[in-house]
């Protein structure tokens, strides 16, 4: 295959491999950065170093793909870049909040039990928000979250187990129950 | 199942990763237990939750953005590996004329096989537009430089 042919074929492996998991790659960089601007800026790069991978056989697997996004994620926080921090994506139903007696499903919809539970997560240690995010959110099984972030399968059960409890207690704190 | 240690397995039973016979266990203790029962709904109503929390999509630009990058920094890469190539191909030839014109020199002054050699390489250099191969000379030892065969016709000296 010549020069332009195996560019087009990497190409079609890179757009492959986001149509695959670009917009899982995203949610979880936009829920923990909570700046939509920077989760951009981190998914891309992202897909760049896996560009690199790519014409050594298979695509990676979404263990590389989660691996390589929190490792830039935790790069980026540490040169000051970034925090973990919420900004709530949906301002302007905040007010509908106001009105009385909302249901835990409503208050979520209307903004106020969202907000509460952002900035519960938010304040959860990283390596606890990331396997609520990984585990819970994306639907990842135990081993891939383990391999993701490196650490033993069985000690993502306790993580998760500890963190949800956490969490809970952080909306607790904030008057709010679920 | 005491209710201690279904709450224990809840997560990992709500998340499928328990053995078919213990999440047999935990159906069996939700299904008897109104306190457990409860927990199950409240579990999942955060689960549902947080999915509606990180429900963030992806800027429609981003996936065009990310192809693009990546084409822009493959092309120069892609670019360079033909020159790279060429410039390979040029210096073996030439290494292989200079050897060549080393070898045969002698035996080209004199008319022989080596002339006709020499004349096939400056053919072929030209056609390339590289150098012609009668025009250098090879001098070695102490000082040892590769100059223009002219100069040695003509100046007599190198």
């Amino acid at each position: 295959m010549d020069e332009r042919g195996r560019g087009e074929r990497r190409q079609a492996a890179l757009a492959a491999l986001y149509d695959r998991h670009g917009a899982a790659v995203f949610r979880f960089l936009s829920a923990q950065t909570g700046d939509p601007e920077r989760a951009r800026d981190l998914c891309q790069e992202t897909f760049l170093r896996l560009d690199r991978t790519l014409g050594r056989g298979d695509l990676p697997g979404e263990a590389l793909v989660f691996r390589i996004a929190r490792n830039l994620l935790v790069s980026d926080w540490r040169r000051g870049r970034s925090e973990a921090r919420w900004r709530d994506p949906a301002p302007a139903v905040a007010d509908a909040a106001a009105s009385p007696g909302p249901t835990p499903a409503q208050a979520l919809e209307q903004g106020e039990l969202r907000r509460a539970l952002a900035a519960a997560l938010a304040a959860l240690p990283e390596a606890q928000r990331s396997v609520i995010l990984l585990s819970e959110v994306e639907g990842l099984a135990y081993r891939t979250v383990a391999a993701v972030l490196d650490i033993p399968s069985g000690t993502v059960a306790s993580r998760k187990h500890e963190a949800i409890a956490r969490l809970r207690e952080n909306l607790r704190r904030s008057g709010h129950a679920l | 199942m005491r209710c201690e240690d279904f709450a224990q397995q809840l997560e990992a039973w709500l998340d499928g990763e328990l053995s078919a016979a213990d999440a047999a266990a935990c159906e069996m203790h939700r299904a008897a237990c109104p306190h457990c029962a409860e927990a199950v709904v409240a579990r999942r109503g955060l689960r549902t939750a947080l999915q509606g929390l990180a429900a963030q999509q992806p800027p429609a630009a981003l996936r065009a953005a990310i192809l693009s990058a990546a084409a822009e920094s493959a092309a120069p890469a892609r670019r360079w590996r033909p020159l790279g190539a060429t410039a390979l191909v040029a210096a073996a030839l030439v290494l292989i004329a200079l050897g060549l014109r080393d070898r045969l020199g002698g035996d080209a002054r004199e008319g022989g096989r080596g002339a006709a050699v020499l004349a096939y390489l400056d053919g072929a250099f030209e056609e390339f537009g590289v150098i012609r191969a009668g025009e250098l000379t090879l001098t070695v030892g102490p000082g040892a430089r590769c100059a223009p065969a002219r100069s040695d016709s003509e100046g007599g000296k190198q």
